[in-house]
């Protein structure tokens, strides 16, 4: 019986000192941008402390979410997509409309939307600042109090270092022919002619800064109009802001309204987007010809995609 | 042994003379550029054995199979961030075999033209 409570007692020990060894201890923020990552994971910024940025942006899912829509604190859909929160440094504008310019600006709007996490920013900065141990980071940090400025900076921060380089990259970079299948490669001459991805997807993460009809938008079925909710400009009816194709084949389902499930749904519908929404309005006239891919010229296309998926740094996330 | 002072002094003049300079652009060539967040950032071209350039930053690359042709000292570009006015024009400056500035003759994209003109290149090594 002894022997059975020692070892019993040891085991106790190991874990516990386990645990204290790889506390938050040891792991607490010590600049903006574990801070931000910190307060990425945390619920305290919902309404009723149960959602995260991390519940729609998820970590295993180049920080995207599996559905079409996703549920917001009070179950209520969202109306369109969640985008990737990786490979956002370089993006000029952010959300599907661009209404936010700036990454400071864009990481305070889902904490306030009442679809998403449904907290002012009021209520949100009044709760940080009754958490001790926040109230210590942000003092440790930025030398004051959690304000509606340092948490924005702090979430951006945090996005902004979830830079994923791909075995794309270093096919180009560094000549590594290994690093790309033929049938990838062959996609990517595909993609940079005959399939005319490249005139709007191009730039660092594969999308340009303009905003684009592709003709998901037909008034009846599909009556998201996009960019003009937010310009009120006619001439911005149906269009979006162009998808950036890092990660992209960890972020299904696309497009704004995520009405495509699977990549080779997007190539089949750029192929001939008529077939799939016969009565666009507005489309822009790159699309107005089918591409006339061949089967093999849609998995090459599809391979080149998949090798844009690039591993990010272990976080504490994945711990 | 003024002798062979002098031969090795004239075989040195010979050959700096007859050396041929490396004039082209292929290869990789950096620049460490002022960034908008007031960081210094290392942006590389790398024009390619096949006539397409890359532009590089942070590990990935940002300007995907650009084209180029070089015909003497004027290198044409052609890249779909400047769609559709596709061709730019320089000329270009080498300092030395391994530090270079384009010198703007004809580029009607301002984003290329602003930002090339202001490169100040340096040869890196394979």
């Amino acid at each position: 019986m002894k022997w059975i409570l020692t070892i019993v007692c040891m085991v106790i020990m190991i874990i516990t000192s386990l645990i204290f060894c790889t506390s938050p201890t040891q792991k607490m923020p010590d600049t903006a941008e574990t801070l931000g990552e910190h307060l990425f994971f945390d619920t305290i910024l919902s309404i009723n402390k149960k959602f995260s940025c991390a519940s729609c942006h998820k970590p295993g899912l180049s920080f995207a979410d599996s559905v079409d829509f996703s549920p917001g604190a009070f179950g209520k859909k969202g109306r369109r997509n969640t985008p990737s929160a990786m490979n956002v440094s370089a993006q000029t504008h952010f959300f599907w409309d661009g209404r936010a310019t700036t990454l400071e600006e864009q990481a305070l709007m889902p904490i306030a939307n009442p679809d998403e996490m449904a907290l002012p920013i009021d209520s949100a900065v009044k709760r940080l600042q009754a958490d001790k141990n926040y109230v210590r980071l942000f003092k440790k940090i930025f030398n004051e109090a959690p304000s509606s400025k340092t948490l924005a900076i702090a979430l951006a921060k945090f996005e902004k270092s979830m830079e994923t380089p791909s075995p794309f990259d270093d096919w180009r970079i560094n000549d590594n022919e290994n690093a790309l299948s033929a049938s990838a490669k062959r996609g990517f001459t595909i993609f940079s002619n005959k399939g005319k991805c490249v005139k709007c997807h191009f730039g660092p993460d594969f999308n340009n800064v303009e905003f684009r009809n592709i003709g998901l938008f037909d008034g009846k079925k599909l009556n998201d109009s996009g960019r003009a909710d937010f310009t009120k400009l006619g001439s911005d009816i149906g269009k979006f802001k162009i998808g950036p194709l890092r990660n992209i084949a960890l972020t299904a389902p696309y497009m704004h309204n995520g009405m495509f499930k699977t990549l080779r749904e997007v190539i089949d519908y750029y192929n001939d987007p008529d077939k799939v929404v016969p009565n666009p309005i507005n489309r822009d006239t790159l699309l107005s010809q089918p591409l006339h891919l061949t089967e093999q010229e849609k998995t090459d296309l599809e391979n080149f995609l998949k090798s844009l998926s690039g591993k990010r740094q272990v976080t504490e996330s994945d711990i | 042994m003024k002798k062979v002072l002098s031969i090795l002094i004239v075989a040195t003049l010979l050959q700096s003379c007859t050396e041929k300079r490396d004039t082209s652009i292929k290869g990789k060539w950096v620049d460490h550029m002022l960034a908008q967040d007031e960081t210094y950032h290392d942006f590389i071209v790398y024009f390619k054995e096949d006539g397409t350039y890359d532009g590089i930053e942070g590990g990935k690359v940002v300007i995907q199979g650009g084209r180029y042709e070089q015909k003497g000292d004027t290198l044409i570009v052609n890249d779909n961030a400047c769609a559709p006015y596709n061709i730019g024009m320089y000329k270009m400056v080498l300092y030395s075999q391994d530090s270079m500035k384009l010198e703007l003759i004809a580029d009607s994209c301002d984003v290329r033209r602003q930002g090339t003109v202001a490169f100040r290149f340096k040869r890196m090594q394979p």
